[in-house]
């Protein structure tokens, strides 16, 4: 795209960047004083509150794909497909209650894999990590490639610039304040999204005629006022196991559960899940007012930024420009911060079994978080492909692991080698689905037949679990000596 | 762009393309509140008019950074891509009236839609490429002649995303209108076939999408409110207790700067699977 046919100036586009930009850098070292040690700096201390706790998780929810992909659902599969998107925050609301279950059954817990090596043993673990790394590859991808694209549509900033910029910002203040750095910075973008949403929401609904909008979908593209749009119907289930499935397994959303109290947890999440709902409503609504506008996409993409853009001008695409930037920050600092923590706690201290002082860790947590945003950059550089076809591609993999979080949090006869079976042949038939029958039928079948095989595996060869043993601490009532090993 | 749409039964009529334009105008919440709509209003009043131009497209799909097809020529039908259209200078491209746009998606054969929806793209000769006023047209409808197709202005774009489109065909073309408002001739027409999925497997995959998620609903809410009445969960007041202790515990483990929060992964075979 040319950077002259960009709504606002590139100069205007770096501006905004150098200014949220250094904001975000300067707030995220100064709250990251807070953490004097490893659990403060992963955790920010096991003592986040209501408030930033809800805020934290909308503002992680809404991501770039949020602002691009719900206009594009309600575009392409109108009134379902912005449903369809909204029930992704069914993941937030259900997780709530398993939030509240993690913190009484893993008081000292750190990370979604603590949980599913203590449960089900090595095996099952070692195939949740590769379920949780790609699917966060993806989805870290997927934003920098999108911050790029946005930036440069709305202000003409090359593509590699701005997705660099973006990228390095995150991992300066997360590498410097980590999960305290993450919450407060997430705090202040929550506000902005919603700020900015509201905004153009209300701007565009003040310039737009909702008849007008209505009478020329039922003239011209009457299917997507349908209420028997195949492709949407089955969008409306796949999206809600694809949200269950992102949640429940990722330990974006394990961090932020050890990272509050027993009591506030599973407020923050069923809050967040509720400001959340609206949004991609909002956004999608923008999707479908197009056609009425006279406004050609020649991106589906693009749509939202492009509509809001084109129907509240300057004005809009400044919002926009700062909604999307938050919105790309506050996820990408949050994937950042609990991948990392991921890969230092299971992977080099469990799984290569390195162990060290607090100073050590943080310091792997460090280069690991740098590490990411690296490899990061260095995949969304060429700007290669469709990401988020690739996102969607992840889906089938983390909707089979819904059953074996839920099952391993409510079962304890729910055994080791029925995990794996669910995770492995869940993913595995989803794949094919996808590619067989179509991306909205994947994450529904994969969550399905990992039920199914959960369900018998746990009837059939049911295993008696000691919750206890979930606590590795090891407090007082730990039921066992451990073997030494810190 | 003041782009338009328009219908075929009312075309150059009433077009139903509005203006668009014109901007708006403690504690740390309120800050970043009162920052953004401060950048918004300074950004808007800074340069005096707002700008009533639609951002140019990013082309993302079917057509290269290079402006190249991704369907190699040699696949297009002879007969759409006219010699005398790539030739600069040529009598051709010296006319008034626009060349015909070449369609590149849907291709020679009919495109499968199977959710309804397709991104049409087209090629330009280059010749004529340049010339600032130039803008598209694309129709598309479900008989072959066009007669109940629907019309819309695309600006300068060389894609358009079409969706809501029925099952069964829908037939696209796309036309060059020049700075003075003169089209040229049609491209020749493309189909975009939609089948949608069936009616049994949409019914057998939106029941078991229905059970699953039940099921779902179920386990969480019963082992919520298992969990809840003390003498049913086995771990619930062992957890309550130690939930108060745990603080204590973990400072106690903390020794020298060494963390002792566990052990490195020890794989227990059986320990947690009796089957």
């Amino acid at each position: 795209m040319a950077p002259e046919s960009a709504v606002l100036d590139p100069a205007t586009g770096w501006l905004l960047l150098a200014l949220f930009g250094v904001a975000w850098v300067g707030l995220g070292i100064f709250w990251g004083r807070k953490a004097e040690d490893l659990e403060g700096f992963m955790l920010a201390g096991r003592n986040v509150g209501l408030a930033l706790g809800s805020a934290t998780a909308m503002a992680t929810w809404v991501t770039s794909n949020t602002v691009m992909l719900a206009p594009k659902f309600a575009l392409q599969m109108g009134i379902w497909g912005m449903l369809a998107y909204s029930t992704a925050s069914f993941g937030l609301l259900l997780f709530a209650p398993l939030a509240f279950r993690i913190r009484r059954l893993m008081p000292a817990g750190f990370t979604s894999g603590d949980f599913v090596r203590l449960r089900y043993g090595h095996a099952a673990w070692i195939v949740f990590l590769i379920i949780s790394l790609v699917y966060s590859m993806a989805w870290l991808v997927s934003m920098g490639m999108a911050g790029g694209i946005v930036l440069q549509a709305l202000s003409g900033i090359d593509y590699a610039w701005g997705m660099s910029m973006v990228l390095v910002v995150c991992v300066v203040y997360t590498l410097f304040g980590g999960l305290y750095a993450v919450i407060g910075t997430d705090f202040l973008q929550s506000i902005i999204i919603l700020v900015g949403v509201i905004t153009v929401g209300v701007v565009v609904l003040g310039r737009v005629d909702a008849g007008a909008i209505h009478a020329d979908l039922a003239a011209h593209q009457p299917a997507l006022l349908g209420l028997a749009m195949p492709v949407a119907l089955l969008s409306l289930f796949n999206n809600m196991f694809f949200g269950f499935g992102e949640v429940f397994h990722n330990n974006v959303w394990w961090s932020r559960a050890f990272a509050m109290s027993e009591r506030v947890a599973p407020r923050a999440f069923l809050l967040s899940g509720l400001l959340w709902f609206p949004i991609p409503l909002a956004a999608g609504f923008i999707g479908l007012c197009s056609g009425a506008l006279g406004i050609n996409v020649p991106d589906p993409d693009m749509a939202g930024p492009l509509i809001a853009a084109s129907v509240v001008g300057r004005g809009g695409a400044v919002i926009v420009f700062v909604v999307v930037f938050c919105s790309l920050a506050s996820s990408i600092d949050s994937l950042l911060a609990a991948t990392s923590d991921l890969l230092t706690e299971d992977v080099y201290r469990k799984l290569l079994g390195r162990e060290g002082s607090d100073a050590h860790l943080r310091r792997v947590n460090g280069w690991v978080i740098a590490g990411l945003g690296l490899i990061t950059w260095m995949i969304c550089l060429p700007r290669l492909g469709d990401l988020v076809e690739v996102l969607f591609l992840s889906g089938p993999l983390v909707a089979s692991a819904i059953f074996p979080i839920v099952g391993g949090l409510y079962w304890s006869r729910a055994g080791g080698r029925t995990a794996l079976a669910a995770m492995l042949l869940g993913s595995g038939v989803g794949l094919i689905a996808y590619y067989t029958l179509g991306w909205f039928t994947a994450s529904l079948i994969s969550a399905s037949v990992s039920l199914l095989v959960m369900a018998a595996g746990t009837a059939l060869a049911p295993a008696e679990f000691d919750w206890l043993r979930l606590d590795e601490a090891g407090g007082p009532l730990a039921p066992s000596p451990r073997p030494a090993g810190g | 762009m003041g782009n338009t749409i328009e219908t075929a039964s009312d075309s150059g009529d009433e077009p139903s393309s509005q203006r668009r334009g014109s901007g708006v105008g403690g504690q740390a919440a309120a800050l970043g509140a009162v920052a953004l709509l401060a950048l918004t209003a300074w950004t808007s009043t800074a340069t005096g008019a707002i700008s009533t131009t639609a951002p140019q497209p990013l082309r993302l799909e079917h057509v290269t950074p290079g402006g190249e097809p991704t369907v190699p020529p040699q696949q297009l039908p002879a007969e759409l891509v006219s010699p005398i259209a790539f030739l600069p200078g040529s009598a051709a491209s010296e006319s008034r009236q626009p060349l015909p746009p070449d369609l590149v998606v849907p291709g020679v054969e009919p495109a499968a839609a199977p959710e309804g929806h397709v991104l049409v793209s087209w090629e330009y000769p280059p010749a004529d490429a340049g010339d600032p006023g130039l803008t598209f047209e694309v129709e598309h409808g479900r008989r072959a002649d066009f007669r109940d197709a629907r019309r819309r202005a695309v600006g300068g774009d060389r894609t358009s995303f079409l969706t809501g489109l029925p099952e069964g065909d829908t037939h696209v073309r796309v036309r060059a209108v020049g700075a003075d408002g003169e089209p040229g001739p049609w491209s020749r027409s493309g189909i975009v076939r939609v089948r949608y999925p069936s009616s049994r497997l949409l019914a057998t995959l939106m029941s078991l999408g229905a059970v699953t998620a039940l099921a779902l609903l179920a386990i969480v809410a019963i082992g919520h409110c298992m969990q809840a009445v003390p003498s049913k969960g086995a771990s619930g007041d062992h957890a309550a207790a130690r939930s108060t202790r745990s603080a204590a515990t973990r400072s106690d483990r903390v020794v020298a700067g060494q963390r002792h929060r566990g052990p490195p992964a020890q794989p227990r075979k059986g320990r947690t699977d009796g089957s």
